[in-house]
Order: structure tokens, then sequence, then C-alpha cells
């Protein structure tokens, strides 16, 4: 037997009422990452709260021009928006592949950016849409850029006391979401992009975000490559002076899965198909 | 030769072999009541576990196990300074203070429950200290390399001396000096997990009893070797042992030196406590200590006239056996496979295993072949291109006629259906057609690609060992049957086979017979359940058994008939009088008269095959009773961009001899092709300084549902009568030739060769990039270093 | 802390500790051992159990928060001696061969089944992508899922005549196969 605590709530004030304790809370949804850090000894909870019970903290709806997505959703349940599919292709596709289906069922989109793994692959999609995070905590709340909130390998600014809410972002109707993994089913990712595209009526680009996970520790917008594009269409002179920006954006590492040189070497790869993808859809 | 399911079904004939019967016990394992021995819980049942080595190469130095016998829920703790002896009888170490490789272990301990074990095994106060290593035979093989066994009179530094096995036929030197092509060529393979879904497990339980020492339930594939590693620790006789064999979640030639380990190490805990002891690997301790498929290093020379007939093969094999080695019987089915199912002259072959400190190799399913197949096809291919000539030309001309002799001058007797396997299996794929239309790809993104690899194998276990076993059939008062045998089932599908088998001998339906399944106690030792010799070889005794019992019964039935016993039949459960249409006697009521009147109702035989007269001193001979023939054909398509290699299509066509049930071939085949697959382009067991870390599924990659390729499997059948029925070997075929023939066809899709497997598609990647930067390895240099990461 | 479930119909409470999986009170507390233990980190899908409906990996599952929950094992599967029906069509397509990771495959199947009644190949090949077998190469565990679904929806009443036909059809169809 263990020496630490289960509490589980009904409602996002009674979760920020313990989180406001002054000892280590670890807040449980699906439990897909935590019991896996709990089996393997990465991590040591004194308190486990969980909101999977929150019904606040669940699902999908469009609110002030934002589609808004509770934390405590499941993949499956953003696989099969159809408001997802309709508005941010690139997160359908990547709750698609995502882990493998019965995974799914219990992995919740708050849970994957707040473990922030290197290779979590709802991120990207959320870094390309400019998704926003609502974090609240005993008294207030903020609201910060998903770019801000991931900052390294397994780290977020999410403080002790915080719980993440919800992931919004405008809708988007061309994005797309291309992953490459060591089998075809329930691998983690070597990398991944994800690519949101905003076009004018003459089918030009006027904004668009590209995003790469597991080329480092943390998932990254490829800033400069975007900028290549905008005012432009995916054509083979944007892809090739993307090619030659490209590496002012992504540093990527050795790793179990990839070599330092394999990824880089395929980002742009990826990144191209991924652009043709959103573009064309 | 006919085919399998083609519309001209074989006129074999058979009632209840050549057709599926379902799985005797599918039942049990589709409502979760098989029992695994990890399933098992006894009474005052404690749990088990082991203290493995963090370094691939240690002394210790300290170890104090006071604090954790202090946890509350220890009961024993153990460590190599309570062994009578650290050495087993299979070469591995029980514990020991010198940690040789990851897997080695240096304590034990049993527990109440999981948190106290883990607590007890985190107590221990240990110390280390590193000690030089080597990890490939290049490095163990240096001068003055560190050695992993001092003053052991089986290593000459660091090779083993027992393993090596050679085959001689003609003259290889002479030959080379008039050949007008030669080739030199070196191909690598790295060591791949067997991945079996269920782990070591084995509970051990005190007997308390006048008669033995101790029981041990276990999920083994060979009972009689966990019996001996199980004795060997507590240092008594066989016959205090009884193993008793559990359902086995998956072998393909595994679950033996850690599944006899684990069995010994519970049978020590439960002996020094008096309780029953459970001892579950995880699949971490399963992946970093169990042994893998064989890395090779395999040197060719080839030789070959103007005209393209090969004149002279010499192998060197060079295995990277791990710190422990208990397989040298492989180098010999190596030895004679090394050069394919090729008619050679001249053929060279030697074999040996060095010891190095990284994870230990044993049997998995092929045991040699697919590391074989995949060089010795690619070497031809190769040669093929130096001469200038269609690979499958020069295939065809060099390839193993009946008749002929193969490379360590077997002659070849029985059918070699290789052609009408090759031309069925080209016919279906359109593989000329599409091999010479992928030479000139402009599409520069995807390229598509056909390869092929043939090849033969020895079916069960030839010259190796005698390939002995026992079975024995009893038949009930009430009419059903009961058999058994020292053979055993892993999941393949044996007692289904055998049930079959004996049905079709006495002609009774299977539904009444019951297959009891090992206990050491009940059967002699009959070996091991590899080799594919199960169904070939194994079933022959239980076969003789129910042949003999048959003519007890038919002698009841004729005493009942008041006829002679050759008057009589047994023809589907029934007892007939021949030529008298109305004289029927039911098999039970014959059942019961035969117990009542006392007659002899059970019966054991043993089998063993005639004496093959090869002389493995020298290397020649008649190795094998026969060989089972086949051929795979893959279809695949190369993203030139991202490495991706996407296995569209695998063909294959395989020599069964006879089909005993048609779907557990299927299955074996299907299996057998993800394997294969995994082992060409998926499966890579990173290893980084003796330290593996790829030691769960998360990490280790096997095939799901969505990586099966299309698979098309022709069951060919011939006339042979070495195995049972005219049964040849399946479980290992089907997967030996995969990778070949997937490689072969990543080459026709690219123009690069593949001279070291397993690869993924970052290789894949890799390869394209630099194909051209390494004169000698063809771009696998860079390949070493991804391997060591 | 007790934990309160609903399994196979049944209602268990039971003594738990927080950080326990729902696999280890499966296996452990209630001494259920037809769901399996393959790698204890989410991957293998031999522990595939239904939580409220849908097929979840109960060793990444914590336990505690399934109080209330309804939970389904492959020993709630058959009724009594009668098979499911799914189960049958794995004996019957040789889907089984160590069947370590059968229970996995039966339960990911029963919940795909219930919410999607008439998958396509791809669908089937899909949902059971997160259990992995060693043995069968998946092909026949496919095939008997399609074989379920087939033989769910044959036309229970038939002219007898017609039943006959099929019948005899069907005895010539097992000897050919």
């Amino acid at each position: 037997m263990s020496d630490f605590d289960f509490i589980s709530v009904n409602t996002i004030d009674e979760a920020l009422d313990v989180l406001a304790r002054p000892q280590k809370v670890t807040v449980l949804s699906g439990g897909t990452d935590v019991m896996l850090r709990i089996h393997d000894g990465r991590l040591e909870p004194s308190l486990l709260l969980d909101v999977s019970r929150i019904e606040e903290l669940k699902g999908i709806k469009e609110k002030d021009g934002f589609i808004e997505i509770g934390a405590a959703t499941t993949i499956n349940e953003i696989g099969a928006s159809e408001l997802i599919k309709d508005n941010a292709y690139a997160l359908y596709e990547a709750a698609d592949v995502f882990a493998d289906p019965n995974t799914r069922n219990r992995a919740t989109i708050g849970g994957n950016i707040t473990n922030a793994s290197p290779g979590a692959d709802g991120a990207p999609a959320l870094f390309a849409l400019d998704g926003e995070v609502l974090i609240k905590k005993k008294g207030g709340e903020r609201r910060i850029p998903v770019t801000d909130y991931i900052i390294g390998s397994y780290k977020t600014v999410l403080e002790p006391d915080e719980l993440v809410a919800s992931i919004r972002f405008k809708p988007c109707k061309n994005s797309a979401f291309i992953k490459i993994g060591l089998r075809k089913a329930m691998a983690i990712s070597v990398e991944t992009v994800a690519v949101a595209l905003f076009l004018d009526e003459n089918k030009i680009i006027t904004d668009c975000r590209v995003a790469f996970g597991a080329l480092g520790p943390s998932t990254l917008r490829a800033r400069n490559t975007e900028k290549v594009f905008v005012g432009y269409t995916p054509n083979e002179e944007t892809f090739a002076k993307a090619q030659e920006v490209i590496a002012m954006d992504i540093k990527p590492r050795d790793g179990l899965r990839g070599s330092r040189e394999y990824r880089f070497s395929t980002a742009h790869v990826i990144m191209e198909r991924a652009l043709i993808k959103a573009y064309e859809k | 030769m006919p085919i399998y399911g083609d519309g001209n079904k074989t006129e074999k004939g058979y009632t209840y072999i050549n057709r599926f019967f379902p799985r005797v016990d599918a039942r049990d394992k589709v409502t979760g009541r098989a029992k695994y021995a990890g399933d098992l819980d006894f009474p005052g049942m404690l749990i088990g576990g082991a203290l493995f080595s963090p370094y691939a190469h240690a002394q210790v130095t300290y170890i104090n196990v006071d604090k954790a016998r202090q946890i509350p829920g220890v009961h024993c703790v153990m460590t190599f300074e309570d062994l009578k002896k650290e050495k087993s009888w299979g070469y591995y170490t029980f514990m020991s203070s010198r940690l040789r490789y990851q897997g080695d272990v240096s304590a034990i301990v049993a527990a109440e429950d999981w948190e106290s074990l883990q607590k007890a095994l985190k107590s221990i106060e240990i110390e280390y200290k590193e000690l030089p290593a080597v990890f490939t035979p290049e490095e163990a093989l240096k001068p003055g390399a560190p050695l992993v066994h001092e003053n052991d009179p089986e290593c000459e530094g660091n090779i083993w001396s027992h393993s090596r096995y050679k085959v001689r036929k003609g003259d290889v030197d002479a030959a080379f000096e008039t050949c007008d092509h030669i080739l030199e060529r070196v191909y690598r393979t790295d060591p791949v997990e067997h991945a079996y879904m269920e782990t070591e497990a084995a509970v051990a339980v005190p007997d308390t009893t006048a008669s033995g020492i101790m029981t041990v339930y276990a999920g083994c594939v060979n009972p009689f070797f966990t019996r001996r590693w199980v004795a060997d620790v507590l240092g008594v006789s066989r016959a205090k042992i009884r193993v008793v064999q559990q359902t086995v979640g998956g072998s393909f030639g595994g679950k033996e030196e850690l599944m006899g380990l684990t069995a010994s190490r519970a049978a020590l805990l439960a002996s020094a406590t008096g309780r029953p002891v459970k001892m579950v690997m995880t699949r971490e301790e399963s992946i970093i200590a169990s042994t893998k498929r064989h890395p090779f290093t395999i040197k060719y020379k080839l030789g070959t006239n103007n005209e393209g007939k090969i004149q002279a093969f010499q192998a060197e094999v060079i295995e990277n056996v791990g710190a422990f080695h208990m397989h040298e019987f492989m180098n010999f089915r190596a030895a004679v496979h090394a050069a394919g199912v090729y008619e050679i002259p001249n053929v060279k072959v030697d074999v040996y295993g060095v010891f190095t400190n990284t994870v230990t190799a044993g049997a998995m399913r092929g045991y040699s072949s697919p590391q074989l197949i995949f060089g010795s096809e690619q070497l031809y291919e190769e040669m093929a291109e130096e001469l200038g000539m269609d690979y499958m030309e020069f295939k065809r001309l060099n390839m193993l006629k009946q008749g002929g002799t193969n490379a360590c001058g077997q002659v070849m007797d029985a059918p070699i259906i290789l052609p009408e396997i090759l031309d069925k299996l080209f016919d279906k794929t359109d593989f000329e057609n599409k091999r010479k239309a992928y030479l000139n790809q402009s599409d520069t993104l995807k390229r598509k690609g056909i390869g092929m690899a043939m090849f033969y194998r020895g079916c069960g276990l030839g010259a190796e060992a005698p390939d002995a076993s026992a079975g024995s059939v009893v038949v009930h008062d009430d009419g059903t049957v009961m058999i058994n045998s020292g053979l055993v089932e892993n999941g393949q599908g044996m007692k289904t086979a055998f049930t079959q088998i004996v049905a079709e001998t006495l002609s009774i339906p299977p539904d009444v017979i019951h297959f009891i399944g090992v206990d050491t106690n009940t059967i002699p030792d009959s070996g091991i359940t590899a080799a594919s010799r199960t169904t070939v070889m194994g079933s022959q005794s239980v076969k003789l058994a129910a042949e003999e019992l048959k003519g007890y019964l038919l002698e009841t039935a004729a005493m009942m008939f008041h006829a002679t016993p050759e008057a009589v039949e047994l023809k589907d459960g029934m007892f007939k009088l021949i030529g008298v249409p109305d004289a029927v006697i039911p098999f039970q009521v014959v059942a019961n008269v035969h117990h009542w009147t006392g007659q002899q109702a059970g019966v054991m035989r043993w089998f063993k095959p005639p004496h093959l007269d090869y002389d493995m001193k020298e290397g020649f001979g008649k190795a094998f009773p026969t060989y089972a023939y086949g051929s795979v054909i893959a279809e695949v398509e190369v993203d030139m961009q991202t490495g991706e290699i996407n296995v569209e299509k695998i063909t294959c066509g395989h020599d069964l001899g006879t089909v005993i049930n048609n779907k557990t071939v299927i299955g074996q085949i299907y299996g057998g092709v993800l394997m294969g697959q995994g082992y060409a382009i998926m499966e890579k067991l990173l290893i980084k300084d003796g330290i593996i870390r790829t030691d769960n599924f998360d990490t280790y990659m096997i095939g799901t549902s969505m990586d099966v390729p299309e698979i098309d499997a022709v069951l060919f059948e011939s006339d042979d009568a070495a195995g049972t029925y005219g049964a040849k070997s399946v479980g290992e075929p089907s997967t030996e030739g995969v990778a070949a023939a997937i490689i072969s066809a990543i080459t026709n899709a690219t123009g690069i060769r593949i001279r070291r497997i397993p690869i993924n598609k970052v290789d894949m990647l890799s390869i394209l990039h630099h194909s051209n930067d390494d004169t000698v390895e063809g771009g696998q240099a860079r390949l070493k270093s991804r391997t060591d990461l | 802390m007790i934990l309160h479930l609903t399994v196979n119909g049944k209602n268990v409470e039971t003594q738990i500790s927080p950080e326990q999986t729902l696999l280890s009170v499966i296996r452990g507390n209630l001494k259920m051992t037809g769901t399996k233990i393959g790698c204890m980190v989410g991957e293998c899908g031999a522990c595939t159990v239904i939580l409220n409906g849908k097929a979840v990996k109960s060793c990444v599952v914590n336990a505690a928060q399934c109080e209330g929950m309804e939970v389904r094992t492959v020993e709630g599967l058959a009724n009594g001696e009668e098979l499911h029906p799914l189960q049958q069509a794995f004996i019957d397509h040789n889907a089984v061969q160590c069947g370590y990771c059968t229970s996995g495959f039966l339960m990911t199947a029963v919940a795909f089944l219930e919410q999607n009644p008439n998958p396509s190949r791809d669908e089937i090949k899909k949902a059971i992508s997160g259990n992995l077998c060693r043995c069968t190469g998946y092909i026949q565990i496919e095939e008997a899922i399609e074989g379920y679904i087939a033989e769910r929806d044959k036309p229970k009443e038939v002219p007898d005549n017609e039943t006959k036909e099929n019948a005899a059809e069907e005895t010539v169809e097992a000897a050919a196969s």
C-alpha cells in the first residue's frame, strides 16, 4: 500500500480548492500517462486528484468565434467531432493516429499538452491552430497561447495550484497533420507536423502556421519557415525557399526513434506534404 | 504438385486430417479459463523477484541484504553467496557476483506482495565495479580483448569452442583458382526479440511428501529442460522434481533459458521459505534477460564460371552469442543451410560463436535460416549482377534438383517441388514483368519493388540430436481416448494436430480424444518442442501408440463378432465386420468390453527416426531425413523522401507434404510473415554499451494489424514418406524467407543493396542518402553507429 | 479505500490503494485471471476490458477513478457454457493460437461492434490496432470478427426446404475446406 491519497471531485471549483492545498497534488484525468509514470517510479504523488468526473471540463463547442475543447475531453471524442473535422482538420487527423483506439478512449487533450511529452500528438495541431489554454486557479484564471504553455520536455508553465480548463482556437478550413511513426498504428512519433493555412479568395496564403512535434525537447512553431508562404501558394519555389529557412527553426536531436539527420532531412518533406494537403482541402 | 484448396484438392483420402478441426484448447482460451503460470494462485503463495545487473559487465564488490530482509512482508532474500554453485548445467549462472551481461542476477527476493518485493530489491545495498566489456565479435576477437569467461575449458579466448561446426564438400581452394568470377561480401544481422505476449512465469510449490521436493508449474516449452534447471539448482535428482506445463503464451523458440532460470530461482525461494513462490518476469526483465535471434556476421566468398555456374561457395559465419550460450547445435543447422537451396560442387562453411557482454542469443523461429537466407539470396543476386545475368536465370541455373547433392553432400532423393512453387508464385504475382518494369522508375518519390527468396529447410532435428519422443494413447471404458506426448503445445496448434492424427489413425471422431499436456511425472523426456519437429517427427510416437492400441481393440471387437481380427475394421468410430453390412458395434461399446475383459487399454510408444549417416566432424553426409521447400515473393513501395517501406503484398508457397490442419497452417504462415517482415523493416533492438534501450513494446516495435500486408499463402502438397502422414514443417519455413524477399524487393525498387538487417525507415533513408559512402559495405557503415546508439 | 464496481453484472466491493490499476484490482483483488498482463505500459492490449461501454487498457486505468462503474471482462462474455457468438467465431476461424492476447481482442471487438455494428474490414483492422498479437498475423482475428457479423446477420427463420439446402451446401463446403 502506498502512502498517498485520492480525491475525486465533480466541479472545477472543488478541484481548485484541492489544488490550493500545500501538498503535491497530481491531476488525474485519463491516466494514460500519469499511471505509467507512477508505475515506473518517475512520479511519486502525495495526492491524486481525479478530474474525470467534472462535466464542465468536457465537450467541444463553438463560443465567441472560437472552437473550445474542455480539457478532459477524450481524444476519441475529438476524433468523432464534426465540428473539429470541419474546423480543425489537423487536430482531427492527429486524433485519428494518436496512440491506439483504446488509449484514445481514456487519453484527454488537456492531459496530452500538460504531460508535454516531446512526442505529444495533440500539441502540434494546437500549436498550428494558435490554440489558447485557459488556466484556472482558486480566485483567478489566465489564458495563454499554447506555444507559451509548453516550455520543454515534460515541462509547462502550469503552477501547482492551477488546472487546465480548456483549449480554444479560431476555426481554420485548411489544416493538416502528418505523423511519421515506426509502425502504422500505436506508434510514438518520430516526428509530426501540423499546418494551418488561411487563404484569400484567390487562394493566396494570408496566414501560415507550421508546428513540428517530436523533433526536439518540445513541440515548436517554425516561425521563419511559415513566413515564406505568406503571400504565396505552396509551390516549388516557396518549398525551395522554405528548405533554406527551415534550419533556423528546427534543431532536431538524436533519439531512440530517430536520428537527428533523419529528422532534419524529412521535416521539410512532411511539411511540404502537409502544406499541400491543407491547401487543397 | 497439387495445391491444397485450389479446386484440385489432393486425393489423399483422409478423414480427420488434411482439413480444419477447431483447436482443442480454443474454448478455454476464448473464455479466459486457460491457466497460464502467472494466473496460478496457491494458499500462502509469495511473489518472487530478482535483482538484475545495471551494467553490461561488472563485479559485485559489496552486497548487504540486511535492510532488505527487514522490509515488512519480505520472507527471503538470497544472494550468490547462498548458492551451492553459481553455474547451471546450461552454462548460465543462477546468480553471481560476476555479472557478464544485463540479464545476470545477483540476488533474489520472496515477499508477500509486489510492493514489498520492489522495496526489498531497492533496499539491497550493493556496490559494483564496472569491468571492461566487449560487445561485438570484432571487439571480442581482438588480441588482448577483455575475456567474458576466464579459465573456461569451453573457450578459446572469447570464442566458444564447442560451437565450431563446419561443412566440407569438394575443394573450395582449388575451385576458386579456376573460377572466372569471384565475389566477396559481408552480410550482418542484428538481434531481434521473440516478443511472445506472455513473459516467463513459474510457480514453485514445495512438496512435503516423501516422493518429491518441488513441483513447478511453468509456461515452459521444454518441461524436461525446466526440470533439469530446477534439479540442478536444488542439487537433487530428476525424480524429486515435477514440472507441470501450463498454457504457454507463445514461444517462437524462446522460453528456454530464462524460463529455466526463472523456475530455478522461484524453486530456490520456495525451498528456503517452504512456501509456494511465483515469479513472473516483467516485460522489461523479459526483454533484457531472454535470448534473442542470433546476430550473424557472414563473410562470403563465391566463385562461378563464365556461364554463371557456381563452382565454389565459402562462408564464415560468426555469431555474437552474448554472455552465455547453450545452442551449439544450431551451428550444425547453420552450416548445412548456409549455401541455400543450390547445387554447388565445392563448399566450405565454418560457423562459430563468440562471447560478448551483451544479450544472449538462443533459439528463435528459423534457428539461423532467416539470417542465412537473407545473406545468401542477396549474395546470389549480387553475383548475378556481377555476371550481367538476370538473377532468376542465375538462381534457376544453380538450383538444387532431385538426385543432386546439397551443400553437405546429401543426395536429394525426395521430390524437390521448388520449380512448381516458383512457377505458380511468379504467375500469381506477374513477377517477371513487374520486376523488369520496376527497374526503370522515373517517379522518384515512391518506388515500387518486387523481390523473392527461395529456400529449403531440413525437417526435424536431423543429425543434430536424436529426434526421439514419447507418445501415449489410452482408451477409457466409456470410449473416450486420452493422449499425451512428451512434446508440448506452445500455441502453435500441436494438441489439435496430434488429436487429428490419432483420430485418423484410430478412425474415431476427434472430439472423443482428450490431450493431457505435459507433466514430467507422466511421460519420458522427449526433448524440446522446436525445430518444427513436432508434427513431422514428434507425432510419429502417438501414431505408433494409436496403431498398437487399435490392434488390441480390433481383437476385442473380433471376439465380440466371433471373428478373427483380420475380418474386423474400425471406421469412423464404428467396428465393422468386413463384408457384413449390419454387423456394426460402436467404438464405446467395444471400449467398455475391452475394459471389463481386462484387455490392454493403454500404449506408450517411442519414436526415433532412422539413423542419419552424417559425419559431424568432417561436415558431410545425410543431415536431415527430408527437406521442406518454399519461396516468398514480396511487393513493396519505398518512399524515397522519408524512407518509409510499405510492404504491400507477400505471396508465399510452402511445401507442406501433407496439410494436417489447413487453418492452423495458414495461421502459422500469417504470423510467420509478419514476424519476418519485422525482421526486415521494423524490429530494431537498440543496444548501447550492452544495455538494451528498447525494453518494452512502446520502443520495441512489432507489427500491429495495420502493418500486415496482403498475404497470399499457397499450400503445396507432396509425397514424402519421412514425416507423419507425409507432413512437413511449416512453423519456421513460414518466417524464414520473408525478410530476404522484402530486402530483395527494396533493392528492386531502389537499386541499393541492403547488407544488414533489420532496418527501419530511419535506416532506409540513411542508406538512400549514403549509399555511395562506403565501398566495402555499400552504405552500411552508418548503420553500425545507428545500431550502437 | 473501498472501491465499488459492477463486474460482469455483479456488484463487488474491494479494498484498494489509490495508485492501483484497474488491472491489478481485476487480477489481484477479484482473482479474475482471464484479463492478462503483457507490458504494463498501455501498449500490448492483453489487459483490455470494457469500462462503461468503452474498451480500455486496464493497466493504465486508475482503479479508484472507476468507482461505481461497470466493468466487463472476458469471463462475462459467455452465458454459462453457452459461448458469446464472437467467442465461437474466434474458434471457428482459428483466431486463437497461444491465446494470451485473445481476451483483449475479444473485449476490444465486443465494445467496437457495439458502437459500430457493421464495420468495413478496414475499420475492423483499425479497431484492433491497439492490441498486439505475435502468433496470428491478425488476419484470422479479422476474419473471425467478419464471420461473427455474417453469422449474426443471417436470416434466422427460413423455410424448411431452404434450410436443408443450406445445410447440405455447408456440409459440402466443410468437406472442401
